[in-house]
């Protein structure tokens, strides 16, 4: 793709711009599900552990990094994003990167999972530095406004927190420009998404998964919102164009997870070989509510409570079977991630459920993120391979127009 | 002579919840899992609550409905589900424990759509702004459910006589627990356990008849290096047994099937109404592995633990796949080796005790004697 | 002519080992056998035997003490003491600069840190789904068609060892036999599969901390390719003490002996 070497320029930039002086500005450690737009008006640097894992885990430097976590005693059933951040602050020498730049701050957001919150208590133990939590509750039924009324006052709190730390006031002004490109970054990547409602899609999602790195790192800045823009035109000219990410699509699935970061290409081409390209998945839709119009607090707390992890199996169930329709998907794929609980262990229920109400047969392979010790190639390949017989055997193959048959 | 009693007249613990409505008959039971719930509310609402605990059960399979790289505690739990041994249960309560749990939660109405599942949002950090109001908000959102569930409207009267009925049971525990040389540490687990699964009141006149059996024991538990037993829940006392017969003695835990379950006094003084009092105890209790606040860090809660009960040594209880306990143990570790304080670590599913574990627990008593 | 004897016995998941020394803490007797079924029958014959041999009445025993896997239901010794406790004692005699051992057994893995008197500082066993034990060995040796033994010896004929990394043993099996299958030569598997076990083990001992001299005992302390891969991963200067199986069972005997004089 073109846009591939802006992402590359634009990622390496933000490695490289992270260890810049930064006069006085501190730099935060982040969760991916933290508000970063407070940040962003306070001047702040942010950092995302969780990235820098995904990388290490694409660069099949994570396993060393996560011995050296567990000869300090951390167990190897911990999440390997927080194994691979803690191997590589016992040992940043042997870390890509050297690791990230030392922390001034730490902010996490359990609005993903409660993993951050012991992950950051150990860095803020380690390093010395001031940690903030945002306590989201999660929504089983629906966002109360006793949530809501927590989570503000939370957010007011906050920025306490960081106006003591920057030693200045956080700006309504840059907090409502931080607002505006999260928001037009989220409607462009949204966009995108949407454009792989295409027959046949443009893009699989191992490109999703490589160009979602902007809108975690970057959310809320004009050089992100310019990279989306590029993207989604030229996803836009591919489908004009007709041009498919693969060569022949006679399967369009779905995927549920995290990706498996260190098997990424060659897992995806094995489906690709077969004719599967997975059209849709709920890792990077994950990024597509938009903070909405009214007071800034409040409609933040509401985005960010309602993110798809903080959402009972129910929703997320119903989120697939949406995204099963409006995709036109006719099979799925879990990727049962030992190193997500709150991802992962209602997977075998919602399996369950959006087979039994969209018919689309569903795989369930258990991996790991970023620890390869976790998965074995040749077992996966033979249960993909099952299941591929599988949407062949029941007609759910695609046949150039005659898709509105299928079912 | 008592001893022999307690231990024939608390069997049941074996298998607890086959015959629960045989044994406690013309009882409404509602399960819970937390020691975090509060109790007295479940209590005024005419409801019976009941613990969901191990207990014995091997079978921590389920693996048709939750994958194995989950505690063994949810997987029984849900196995139990399954096959109808918690039929008698009117409703489960929840409270937001853990990323394991709250996939419990939903996943428990999936499995069995029969199932009534109450939420206690009892949020992550216990200090933070607007805790206070959360919590209490919390308390009677619970409130609200259960008397929905109930069909019976709970007054302020009701909630605070049980709440006086409770406070009488954390203050005998807290007597019976000062007598631990005397009564060992398998019999207060065993005692402390089934509270947990019977009606307060008659766990009020156990632990009476418990209390007045000490007035002539001998503190026979009370030789040997002393030990300090760590983590959360304890689903099994026979590790606490296996100290005592290597020549161990358990002089301390932080379990919440043991004295976290009953620290936390409700200060009824100090705040205008009972479910603003319940909420204070709730911030205020010693906290479990799975909350946050400052000042109660892993490395901190331990240290205190050792100094407060004079140990020698840590015996720390980690359940297969619980990230808390796994989270705090490496500080915990840390801060145990600077103070010269050795342990060691019993990796469990079922709560007992395997032949390595036996190892690891005899060689740490071997470098203490 | 009333010879003080000590009985050390040992009785592992795979093996029975027994000791018998004298007063000095000499050597007098020493035998292994498979363990069977339970190992505690095999124990008895064992110490029969030995006594046998040193041409002792079992009244001369002034002291006994068990360790290892069978030792919770071995009713004849007067003791049982942990082999984490033994296997530090044992180690210590035989080489009193020691400072750590390293025992892998068949069915787990021990590093133990002692002081200069050879008592317990520190130790860590292995956690459940860890492969670094003999067991594991055993499952690849058969699955490349060698003896264990062999295992160790070809893997230092390769040049180019092949990782193995799955955690779990199955699939690392799998993966092992996969590479075969795809044409990889034995001596590479092989030599992958003892560095899988060596960084394993040395995974544990980091946790401890590995202060030299460091000791190997234990069955696996026997294969040349363990213990060359040991010392390259480890940069250390690893000892093997003569006859590493028995450590156990020598530092129980030297346990009974100071039980007997008194001593705790």
């Amino acid at each position: 793709m073109r846009s591939a070497k802006e992402l590359q320029r634009l990622m390496q930039w933000h490695y490289a711009s992270i260890r810049l002086p930064r006069l006085g500005r501190p730099l935060a450690w982040v969760t991916s599900g933290a508000p970063v737009e407070l940040l962003r008006a306070a001047g702040v640097v942010a950092v995302y552990p969780e990235n820098y894992g995904a990388l290490c885990g694409a660069q099949h430097q994570a396993v060393a990094l996560c011995q050296k976590a567990e000869s300090e005693g951390y167990s190897p059933d911990l999440c390997s994003y927080a194994r691979t951040s803690l191997g590589s602050v016992i040992a940043p020498e042997s870390a890509p990167l050297g690791g990230l730049p030392r922390p001034d701050l730490l902010i996490a957001c359990n609005n993903i999972c409660s993993t951050v919150v012991k992950w950051y208590e150990t860095l803020s133990d380690r390093f010395q530095v001031p940690l903030f939590v945002l306590d989201l509750p999660f929504i089983h039924d629906r966002l109360t406004p006793a949530m809501t009324a927590y989570a503000v006052t939370q957010l007011r709190d906050l920025v306490t927190f960081l106006e003591r730390e920057c030693r200045r006031k956080v700006s309504g002004a840059k907090l409502g420009e931080a607002v505006r490109q999260a928001n037009e970054t989220v409607r462009l990547w949204t966009e995108i998404h949407e454009l792989c409602q295409a027959h046949p899609s443009p893009l699989n999602v191992p490109d999703l998964f490589v160009n979602m790195a902007p809108i975690v790192v970057l959310r809320g800045t004009a050089s992100a919102t310019r990279f989306y823009r590029h993207l989604r035109d030229e996803v836009a000219e591919r489908v004009r164009e007709g041009v498919g990410a693969i060569a022949e699509e006679r399967y369009r699935l779905l995927w549920d997870n995290i990706a498996i970061w260190h098997h990424l290409y060659r897992l995806f081409n094995y489906f690709a070989e077969q004719g599967a390209c997975f059209v849709v998945d709920t890792y990077t839709t994950a990024w597509s509510a938009e903070i909405p119009r009214g007071d800034l607090l409040e409609s933040l707390a509401e985005a960010y409570a309602g993110v798809y992890l903080n959402r009972s199996l129910e929703f997320r169930a119903r989120r697939m079977i949406d995204m099963i329709q409006a995709y036109d998907v006719s099979g799925f794929v879990m990727h049962g991630n030992r190193s997500c609980k709150p991802y992962s262990l209602g997977q075998v229920e919602t399996r369950r459920l959006v087979t039994e109400m969209t018919g689309a047969p569903g795989l369930l392979i258990e991996a790991d993120m970023c620890d390869s010790r976790a998965f074995a190639p040749e077992p996966i390949r033979t249960r993909i391979q099952a299941f591929i017989e599988t949407l062949e055997s029941s007609g759910r193959e695609m046949r150039g127009e005659a898709q509105g048959e299928r079912r | 002579m008592a001893k022999v009693g307690m231990q024939d007249s608390l069997r049941w613990l074996d298998d607890p919840y086959a015959d629960w409505p045989e044994r406690f008959p013309g009882r409404k039971a509602i399960g819970y899992f937390c020691s975090y719930v509060p109790l007295e509310i479940l209590h005024a609402a005419g409801l019976t609550p009941v613990r969901i605990l191990q207990l014995g059960s091997t079978a921590a399979a389920a693996h048709a409905h939750f994958p194995a790289f989950s505690c063994a505690m949810a997987r029984t739990a849900l196995e139990r589900l399954v096959s109808s041994q918690l039929g008698f249960l009117n409703a489960v309560v929840f409270a937001h424990t853990c990323d394991t749990m709250q996939c419990l939660a939903d996943a428990w109405r999936m499995v069995d759509s029969s199932q009534r599942v109450l939420h206690f949002s009892l949020p992550t950090t216990l200090d933070a702004a607007g805790s206070v109001e959360y919590v209490l908000n919390a308390h009677h959102q619970l409130l609200g459910e259960l008397e929905l569930l109930s069909g019976v409207r709970v007054s302020e009267e009701a909630l605070l006589a049980s709440i006086a009925l409770y406070e009488e049971r954390r203050r005998l525990l807290a007597e019976l627990y000062r007598a631990r040389e005397s009564l060992g540490a398998g019999e207060l687990w065993r005692i402390t356990v089934a509270g947990l699964l019977m009606p307060v009141e008659e766990h009020l006149t156990l632990l009476g008849r418990a209390i007045s059996s000490l007035s002539d024991a001998p503190a026979r538990f009370g030789t040997g290096p002393r030990l300090a037993v760590a983590g959360t829940a304890l689903h099994d006392g026979s590790l606490l047994e296996l100290i005592e017969e290597l020549g161990g003695q358990v002089v301390a835990d932080n379990l919440c099937t043991g004295e976290r379950a009953f620290q936390g006094q409700v200060d009824l003084q100090h705040h205008s109404d009972a479910l603003a009092a319940l909420t204070a105890r709730a911030l205020e209790r010693p906290i479990c592995p799975a909350k946050h606040k400052v000042g109660q860090e892993a490395a901190a809660r331990i240290l205190e633990l050792v100094r407060s009960s004079r140990a020698d040594g840590v015996v720390f209880v980690q359940p297969k796949y619980c990230d808390p306990c796994a989270f705090d143990y490496v500080p915990q570790r840390k801060a145990l080796e600077e103070a010269g304080i050795p342990h060691v670590v019993v990796e469990t599913e079922t709560g007992a005790c395997g032949a390595q574990a036996r190892t690891r627990l005899q060689a740490l008593l071997e470098m203490l004697s | 002519m009333t010879k003080r004897a000590y009985l050390g016995i040992d009785i592992g998941s795979l093996t029975v080992k027994v000791i018998l020394i004298d007063e000095q803490g000499r050597v007098i007797g020493r035998a292994l056998a498979v363990a069977g079924y339970g190992g505690q029958q095999a124990a008895k014959d064992l110490v029969a035997a030995v006594l046998s041999d040193a041409g002792l009445a079992r009244s001369a025993v002034a002291g006994s003490v068990v360790t290892g896997y069978g030792r919770v239901t071995f009713g004849e010794a007067d003791r049982e003491v942990s082999e984490i406790s033994c296997h530090a004692r044992g180690a210590s005699f035989l080489i009193p600069a020691t400072r750590t051992v390293i025992d892998v057994g068949g069915q787990d893995s021990k590093v133990i840190r002692i002081d200069q008197r050879g008592r317990v500082v520190d130790f860590a066993m292995n956690d459940k789904c860890a492969a670094g034990t003999g067991r594991f060995l055993e499952v690849m040796a058969n699955a490349l068609g060698l003896a264990v033994e062999e295992l160790g010896r070809v893997a230092l004929v390769s040049a180019h060892p092949l990782t193995i990394s799955n955690t779990c043993t199955v699939f690392a099996e799998s993966e092992a036999v996969s590479h075969l299958a795809r044409g990889a030569a034995r001596e590479d598997v092989a030599s992958g599969l003892i560095q899988a076990v060596s960084s394993r083990v040395l995974g544990l001992a980091a946790r401890v901390g590995l202060r030299p001299q460091v000791v190997f005992t234990g069955g696996v302390a026997l294969n040349e390719g363990m213990l060359t891969e040991l010392r390259r991963q480890s940069g250390l200067e690893i000892l093997v003490p003569p006859d590493p199986q028995m450590v156990g069972a020598l530092g129980a005997a030297l346990f009974a002996r100071q039980f007997s004089a008194g001593g705790s």
